[in-house]
Formats: C-alpha cells, structure tokens, sequence
C-alpha cells in the first residue's frame, strides 16, 4: 500500500514538473509570437509548427529583432522579404532546424549570411532572388542536400556557379528568370517600328516661285523632317487665315524632327537669315520631307 | 484570377482540334507545347512554353448559353438565378469567396478586381460581387494606371479606384481630422458605419500602404514593364502581380473590353471574323500578358504560393457561321490554372474530335471552383451562414485531381 502510495507520489510530482516544463514551453511561446506581432510580424499556426511573415508590415525587421523568431523553435515557414535583415542577421536561424521555406528576397543577405542558411538541414525552398549573392554563396549551399528549390534572379551569381551547384545538387530546380538585358532587345522590335511614309515633294522657292499664303486644314498626320543640306535651316509654319509665319525649330545639318500636321498645311524652310529657301504642301499620309542637299 | 469575357473559343487556344471535320477545323494550326503531346493554337506561342506550369482542363460543361448567365455560372459555380447584378441574394464570385477566408492587414482591400467591370450591351452582369457574403466582400475595382486600352466599349462605374492621385500625406491627414469632427453629430448608423469603413481603408491606401506602392506602375523596372506589353491587358496582369505582392489575398483581372456591346471590340465574344480578330487583336494581348505574369510569378519564386485560374463564360461553336465566327458554346470549354500548387504539365480531360462534347472526365464550373478553393487551403465542404442565418455548402463541386 505504502509502496503504491510513494508511486502515486512520484508520478504526481513527475506530472507537476511536466505540466510546469510545458506551461513553461507554452509561455515561452506565448511571448515570442506576442514579440513577433509587435514588431509587425504575421504568425499562422499549422499544427505545432510555426508560419511566420514579416514582408508586408514588418519591413522594417532589424537583424537583432529576428531573436524572436528563434524563440519560437518549431518554424517551418520564415518569410523577410524586403525587410532591412543582413548577413549578420541570420545567425539566428542556427536553432531553427524545422525550416522548409526561407524567403529572403531582397534583402542585403550577401555571401557571409549564407553560412547560417547552408546549415539548415530541412530547407526545401530558398529564396535568393534580388540578392547581392555569389558564387562563393552557391559553393556553401551545396551542402542543402534536401533542396527542392533555389531562385537566383538578379544576383551576381555566374554560369559556371550554378552549373557546378545543379552538379551538386542534381534534384534541386534552380530558377535564374530572364535576362533583363536582353529582355529589353528580344522587344525592341516593336518599340520603335519604323513607320511607312510617303516623301513630301519638295518645292524650291530661291530661283523662281514663291511659297502659298496660307494653309488650308485637312486630315491629321505625322510628318518627319530632315534636314540633308550643309547649313541649319528654320521650320516656319504658314499660317491659316492671314498667313502669319510660326516659327517650329531649327534644324542643323542631318538633322530631324517629328511633327504633328494636318494636310494641306504648307511648312516653309528658310536659311537662318530668314530667307525663305522653298516649302512643302503636306498630303493626307504620314510623310517624309527632305530638305535637299544641292540647292540650298 | 483572370477572366475572359464573352467566352474564349477552346479550338482556337487550348483545344486545337487538327483531326475535325473540315467545315469546322477552322484556320489555325495546331503547335507543339513544352509539354510532349500537348498541343495548343499557333497563336499563343508563348504560352505553349509555359505548359510545364499548366493544368488544361479541357472537359468542362455547362448548361447555360447565354452571356449572363454564362458568366454567372463560370464565376460563381452555381446555376444563374435571374435577379439584379448586386442582389445579396446572388452567389459570391470566386473571388469574393476566396477572399472571405483570407486575413488582411489595414489598408489591404480583400479583393481588387480591374480594369473595369463586365457589362452587356450596358447591362451590369449579376455574379462579380460578394452577394450573400455582403458589401464587405464585395471585390474593390480599380483603374489600371497604364497602357493602350482595349479596342470597343469599356465602362467605368463612379466607384473604382484611381489611388494616382497627387494628394499629401498632410491633405489626406487634414481631411480624415475634418471628417471626424463631422462625423461625431451623424452618430453610428449601421449604413454610416459600413461607408466609414470603406473610407477608412481608402485613406489607410492613400497614406502609406503596400498597396498605393503596389499601384505605382512607374516604380516598377521598365524592361520587366515591356514584357508585359503596354496594353491594358499587360498592364493589369502587372499590377496583379505587384498588388497580390503587396498583400491583397485575390486580384481578379478581366482581361478584354469590358462591355460586349454586340461582339464588336476587343472581347472575347467573337461571333463576327472570328479568325482575323483573335490572330490580330486578342491573342497576341492575352498570349504575351499571361505568359509575361507567369514568367516573372516564376522568377521570383512566388509561382507555387500563387494560384492562376484563368476563368471564361463558355467555349465556342465547332460550326463557323456565315460571319466567319464561332457561336455561344457551353457543351465543352477549356479552363486553365497555373502554381499554387497544381501540378503542371498536365491535361485533365478531354473533348471530341470536333471539340463539341466531353470525351473523358467530363467536369463543370463547381468542379473547378472546388480545385481553386482546395489549391487555397480552404474546405469546399465549408459551411457559412447566408443573409438568414442558414448555412450553406461553399461549394457543390469536387476538387479535380490536379494536385
């Protein structure tokens, strides 16, 4: 009796240390995610494990703040994207031997922080995206054997690296994204597609002829001037009405200019004394009018 | 998610269907995907690329042939009840459902749908809302800030949201001080409180959100900004990305004019030179958006966090009319969805030789709108309680095997 009586005891005494080491545990817990909420941090519960988020409020997480997150233990899913985390941050995540998911795109994590990250057994996505990473970064990360995932784009990491890390790690996708130097060029093309205009005849006024003494309104339309002689000339547009002359651009030697028009518009050229030199009528096309090299 | 008004002909996208008969082939040619065996339409090259991302539903059905019902039934996955467009007795848009289970943080709209909301020759489409989950989930709808619009007619309402407005944080602080002190003589009517909240958030966006830094287009690299396309199309698909970045848990972008307006314009309702429009005016949009959304998604490892359902009223008649179109068609249609955890490279279904029934694995809109909510971590089987107060199934349907 007096023997059972001692193992009720004992197990009641064991059962008041367990319930004080978890009412522990669970307080300890309590504050962290109290800590994390407080310093912006999103905290979702699955399971017993741990999502924790700080890319939308906590952006301005500091490396000494991510001690929080090591408070929690059981995280699976850490997320400071964007945040002002470092390098020196990451030694916090020494304990956090759960991780599957660590995003630290843009951030300034660089090389040395990756030390703490290749020691995380479990991590099956990393994010380096945006990054100042390199190669040295990918020599480290050879060590992740359970890596399912790695984003590279825009880091500073090169071919030769990441071929020697998909040697490594066969398994592991590793996603480079588009080359935005090329990117650029691939849509060029288009950009700036030369448009089909038809040449606008050029009348000389020096020898004979005089220009028309004014424009008439018509249809809207794009002209390009060029200038091909040796000398600037000036752009005047004749007026509608009494024909009064505005003055557009001057144009130097190879020289062009884009210019909204309407047809039956008339655009006189002159030298830089004013003197007219000839003009052009414009037509219901885009068009294309060359100041001549010879006469002027 | 991304929804195609009018309704995408399947032959001429998803669906290439090279063996029918003559009178119903149509002119495109079929091209290989990624994907070995896959095939898609010669005219979304780029997407073809992406198939290792995609799961092509291509066995989809439904019962209804007209417009609004059509949209009511592919966006809502129920039969199409005949009411107003904002009746609370409505279904909730998958939108709208989506986002009834996500938490946001202040400032964050639940839902943001753009660039304009789908009409019918000037009739506002039941089914886009939150209906019975009420105004509060009702999806925000916001300008898209950029890009050449879609040719035809586009309407805008009084209420979307153009955040490019050039106010101070010192205006907007001074103008939420004078509301308050006008506030305190109207009291705490339900109604008030209800229009104060949405207030409230606007001038939460305005101040300092991720969501008004989202908006800004013009902070985004500009090359990544051409691989959209500048369109409005492009654009939006753009500002989704940024926006979902930015914490809002659904965007739903609609991508062609807004109002069919008799099949003319740059909608997806193409019963009139069928052929021309969608080589020259549809396709190359969508095509390069979409595949620009999944590349960038992809590069920067947001792909598999981030579901993409592309959504349409139904597909189009094998019969090509003597318009040179293809006619309502909703007997089988091709519905796509990318990331988010759905496995890509796969084709669930399948349609005839002439793309006029399902050959295998027949499924419909409620089907798919299981799959969506399975892909977001939320029960079909949820149950919530109506306007009153009865409980309702989320969804009939059952989640296809995509996972």
């Amino acid at each position: 009796m007096c023997r059972y009586q001692l193992v009720a005891r004992m197990l009641i005494a064991v059962l008041i240390v367990f319930c004080e080491l978890s009412w522990t545990r669970a307080d300890e817990t309590t504050d962290a995610v109290a800590a994390i909420r407080k310093i912006g941090g999103t905290v979702r519960p699955v399971g017993k494990e741990w999502m924790v988020d700080f890319h939308l409020r906590g952006r301005r997480l500091a490396d000494k703040e991510l001690v929080h997150v090591a408070g929690l233990k059981n995280v699976v899913w850490l997320n400071v994207s964007k945040t002002k985390i470092t390098s020196n941050g990451l030694v916090h995540l020494k304990g956090l031997d759960k991780l599957r998911w660590l995003h630290l795109e843009m951030t300034k994590v660089g090389d040395k922080g990756i030390e703490h990250v290749a020691g995380l057994d479990n991590l099956e996505y990393l994010n380096l995206f945006g990054t100042k990473i390199t190669d040295k970064a990918l020599g480290k990360l050879a060590r992740c054997k359970k890596l399912k995932r790695l984003y590279l784009w825009q880091t500073d990491v090169t071919d030769e690296g990441v071929a020697s890390l998909q040697r490594a790690l066969a398994k592991t996708r590793i996603v480079r994204g588009v080359d935005l130097s090329k990117l650029a060029s691939s849509f060029s093309s288009e950009v700036e597609k030369p448009k089909k205009r038809v040449a606008l005849k050029w009348v000389d006024v020096t020898s004979r002829g005089e220009a028309p003494a004014k424009s008439e309104t018509g249809i809207n339309c794009e002209i390009l001037f060029e200038n091909r002689s040796k000398r600037p000339v000036k752009l005047f547009w004749i007026g509608y009405g009494n024909g009064a002359l505005k003055f557009y651009a001057r144009l130097a030697p190879g020289a062009t200019r884009k210019q909204n028009s309407y047809s039956k518009n008339a655009w006189l050229i002159t030298d830089d004394d004013d003197q007219p030199l000839g003009f052009f009528l414009v037509t219901e096309d885009d068009s294309h009018a060359v100041v001549p090299g010879a006469s002027p | 998610m991304i929804y195609l008004w009018g309704g995408i002909a399947h032959q001429e996208s998803w669906d290439p269907k090279p063996e029918a008969l003559s009178e119903l082939r149509g002119e495109f040619q079929p091209i290989s995907t990624a994907t070995p065996g896959v095939q898609f339409s010669e005219h979304i090259p780029l997407m073809a690329k992406h198939s290792e991302k995609l799961a092509v539903i291509r066995s989809l059905n439904h019962h209804v042939g007209a417009h609004g019902g059509a949209l009511y039934t592919s966006i809502t996955g129920q039969k199409a009840p005949l009411g107003k467009a904002k009746d609370r007795k409505n279904w909730p848009s998958l939108t709208a459902m989506v986002s009834r289970f996500c938490e946001v943080p202040g400032g964050t709209p639940p839902a943001i749908a753009m660039p304009y909301l789908n009409y019918d020759n000037g009739a506002l489409i039941q089914g886009q809302f939150g209906g019975w989950l009420g105004v509060d989930y009702d999806p925000i709808m916001m300008r898209t800030p950029a890009g050449k619009p879609y040719g035809g007619t586009s309407r805008y309402t009084n209420s979307e949201l153009a955040l490019k407005l050039e106010l101070g944080r010192n205006r907007v602080e001074g103008r939420r001080s004078l509301r308050e002190k006008l506030e305190r003589q109207v009291g705490a009517q339900a109604d008030f409180k209800r229009f104060d909240r949405f207030r409230q958030m606007a001038a939460e966006m305005l101040l300092s959100s991720p969501v008004k830094e989202a908006y800004d287009l013009e902070n985004e690299d500009p090359r990544i900004r051409v691989m959209y396309g500048d369109h409005i199309g492009g654009q939006s698909m753009l500002l989704a990305r940024r926006l979902t970045e930015a914490g809002v848990p659904v965007v739903q972008v609609n991508a062609g004019a807004g109002d069919l307006a008799g099949g003319s314009g740059d909608n997806w309702d193409t019963h009139r030179g069928h052929f021309p429009k969608m080589k020259k005016r549809l396709l190359p949009v969508f095509d390069r958006s979409l595949s620009a959304l999944l590349t960038d998604l992809e590069q920067r490892g947001s792909l598999d966090e981030t579901l993409v359902a592309v959504v349409t009223d139904f597909g189009r008649t094998p019969k090509i009319n003597k318009n040179g179109g293809r006619d309502h068609f909703p007997a089988v249609f091709t519905q796509i969805m990318a990331g988010g955890g759905i496995r890509g490279g796969q084709v669930y279904g399948s349609s005839d030789r002439d793309g006029a029934r399902p050959a295998s694995d027949s499924c419909t809109p409620g089907d798919f709108h299981a799959t969506v909510l399975t892909a977001m971590g939320i029960d079909p089987r949820t149950e919530l309680p109506d306007r009153e107060g009865r409980p309702f199934q989320i969804c009939g349907g059952k989640p296809l095997p995509l996972f």
